[in-house]
């Protein structure tokens, strides 16, 4: 599972998975985070402030509530004093509006489970000396309104003077406990604020420092390639095959590159049998010309030396009558000077000369009536029908004609596999096995061993001959396809017969290859199409 | 092991006591012979004054903020400290006093069973034949 084998979409997929990861991330923590920093803020402003304010406002209006008791108990105005007992109702509706909303935010701070022990124990202070007060206004309203006035005075400097400082004491204290807790709400809120921001902002860096290393990454990973293609390419351009990349990643990049090695190692292949073929078509079209040209005046001299030879003849039988009549008729005397003649030139050499010059022209006619017949025939210029024919059948039947000229010298081993029969023209096929099979026969010296080995694919049919003998060095190799190539002593080969093989298999749109090492052996491969 | 098993009836007395259901009582003068809860809320805040008799209705209030006292109160919908608010204003508004508050719950049972008119309110187990029931309030 290593990272630089996957796909580039894979690569892809995996970093921008990782940057979409983080960023969910972030929206999820800041969501949350979002969420308590609501909930803190709700807390605060929908509950501890107006709690802080319903019980800062009870404890105006209680405190009021004593002035004007005061108030009352110094006024003797009847008037002035019921106008002081609306005053005091209207604080009582305020006192119990305020006690209504404080235990309202006090049920839902209860349900929020924030409502806190001290806050609940000083409220019940503060009720039970509310409760306390209450009875005491009573009697303090009744001493009013029996205008024992000094005796009301006393009750609220006293008794009620408790009572409203320890219930007063508990209000303020309720205050400052809200405005502490609102507060300590809004400190909270800082904090998760603060880091809140500090984690996302950290990790959104982080993801942009991740997003662009992956994007440095794709971009080298996709980039370097195509770098080493482009000077790869211009190598090809300029003729030299002979390229390297260096694959690192199993990706798409790392398959674009082996192709495009493979590629060139192709083209240098297809380039070279190119070169091959055009020199061995235009050698054909030359050798084609040079034989049609050669033949007319080698059929003249082939044709004139037997007449020659009968004319010559005629006239030397001529020559000898005249000898047998002069012998006869005892005329030597007469012709003395022709026998003297005669001595004088030597005419019996000559008369065998003539001779030996008539076979030399007719050898030397006979050659290059042979030399002609290569030359045609690695031109093609006979070619006859294809047939169906078995490569192994083929084989066996050269064999069979070699088999006297290898005897006891060269053993032959066959490893033939079933392969099935082609079209193809057997007898120039025969021909190409005679030449390899002569060829490396002659390459052994003394005792050896020629493997032939037959198989096949779904395309091709291949043939190996294989001999132990000499061998070649690379120049030899390069060059024995070539016409008139020939490693044989003058007038022993033509060196025609490997040229005029590979046309044949060139026919067969088939190839043949060579391996050979020097004074270890040679390998011939020919490989046919199974369809023509 | 008497004696255990009076603590624990005197126990079970007590706990069946502290969860007694309340009578709401009145002054066999009065001729109504029950009450709804609205019309208990409003005879204890001061707005119904008289009985169907023509006679003044007088409510009656305990001293101490027990558990009789906190049910009844809060059976009416009200706290004890806020019935006392609603009399204040009563007061200031001349509209009448609060009401007396009497020490114990025998002393209510007393006090309702021999003034005319009386309203008020002991455990439902104390009650008996000197005043008339006109309210049960269950837990």
């Amino acid at each position: 599972m290593k990272l630089s084998n996957q796909s580039l979409r894979t690569k892809q997929l995996i970093g921008f998975g990782a940057i979409l990861l983080m960023l969910i991330l972030v929206y999820l923590y800041s969501i949350k985070k979002m969420s308590d920093l609501n909930d803190e803020i709700i807390a605060v402003s929908n509950n501890w402030l107006p709690r802080a304010v319903a019980l800062s406002e009870l404890n105006n209006n209680t405190a009021n509530l004593r002035i004007s008791q005061f108030e009352h108990a110094y006024t003797f105005d009847e008037e002035k004093m019921r106008e002081q007992e609306l005053e005091m109702i209207e604080l009582i509706d305020q006192i119990t509006e305020n006690i209504d909303t404080y235990e309202k935010l006090k049920e839902e701070s209860e349900a929020q489970n924030i409502y806190t022990e001290a806050e609940k124990n000083l409220y019940r202070l503060f009720t039970d000396n509310w409760e306390v007060y209450q009875d005491l206004s009573f009697e303090f309203f009744v001493l009013s309104r029996e205008n024992k006035k000094q005796e009301a005075i006393d009750l609220l400097n006293n008794e009620a003077k408790e009572a409203a400082l320890i219930g007063g004491g508990a209000l303020e204290q309720l205050v400052n406990l809200c405005q502490q807790e609102s507060f300590d709400a809004a400190q909270r809120a800082e904090k998760t604020f603060r880091s809140a921001k500090g984690f996302t902002t950290i990790i959104i860096i982080g993801a942009i420092i991740l997003s662009l290393y992956i994007a440095r990454k794709l971009v080298n990973m996709i980039l370097r390639p195509i770098k080493q293609l482009r000077t790869a390419a211009g190598y090809i351009s300029k003729g030299d095959y002979d390229i390297y990349i260096d694959i690192e990643n199993n990706d798409e990049m790392g398959e674009l590159s082996e192709s495009f090695v493979h590629m060139a190692h192709s083209l240098e292949e297809a380039q070279n049998k190119l070169v091959q073929s055009e020199k061995m078509a235009s050698l054909g079209q030359l050798t084609a010309g040079v034989a049609h040209e050669i033949n007319n005046p080698v059929n003249f001299v082939l044709s004139n030396v037997n007449p020659l030879k009968r004319d010559i003849n005629d006239v030397i039988n001529v020559q000898k009558k005249y000898e047998e009549v002069i012998k006869y008729h005892n005329l030597e005397n007469q012709f003395a000077e022709i026998e003297k003649f005669k001595n004088d030139l030597d005419y019996e050499y000559t008369l065998n000369e003539i001779d030996k010059l008539l076979e030399g022209i007719e050898e030397g006619g006979n050659r290059t009536a042979e030399i002609v017949k290569g030359l045609r025939n690695f031109s093609r210029l006979d070619e006859s029908e294809m047939k169906i024919a078995n490569i192994n059948e083929c084989v066996d039947s050269t064999l069979m004609m070699l088999k006297n000229q290898f005897k006891n010298r060269i053993e032959i081993e066959k490893d033939f596999s079933e392969v099935p029969d082609i079209f193809c023209y057997p007898g120039k096929l025969n021909q190409v096995f005679m030449n390899l099979l002569s060829n490396a026969g002659q390459a052994i010296d003394g005792k050896g061993k020629i493997i032939i080995k037959t198989w096949n694919n779904d395309q091709s049919i291949f043939v190996s001959i294989t001999d132990d003998g000499k061998g070649m060095d690379e120049n030899t190799k390069s060059k024995i396809f070539e016409p008139f190539f020939t490693t044989k002593d003058v007038g022993e080969g033509t060196g025609l017969g490997l040229s005029i093989s590979y046309g044949i298999i060139q026919d067969h749109n088939g190839s043949i290859d060579v391996k050979s090492e020097l004074k270890k052996g040679t390998e011939f491969i020919i490989s046919l199409p199974n369809k023509q | 092991m008497k004696k255990i098993l009076l603590c624990l009836s005197i126990f079970i007395l007590l706990s069946i006591s502290s969860n007694a259901q309340i009578a709401v009582i009145a002054n066999k003068s009065v001729p109504e012979s029950s009450v709804s809860k609205s019309e208990l809320l409003d005879l204890y805040s001061g707005d119904i004054k008289w009985w169907g008799n023509g006679d003044p209705v007088i409510i009656f209030d305990l001293k101490k903020n027990d558990d009789v006292k906190k049910d009844f109160y809060s059976f009416i919908g009200k706290t004890p400290s806020r019935m006392k608010t609603i009399w204040m204003k009563k007061m200031l508004s001349g509209e009448g006093d609060p009401p007396d508050a009497l020490e114990t719950e025998n002393d209510m049972l007393s006090v309702v069973a021999k003034t005319q008119g009386a309203i008020g309110f002991v455990s439902l187990d104390i009650i008996d034949n000197s005043v008339k029931t006109i309210a049960i309030i269950k837990d």
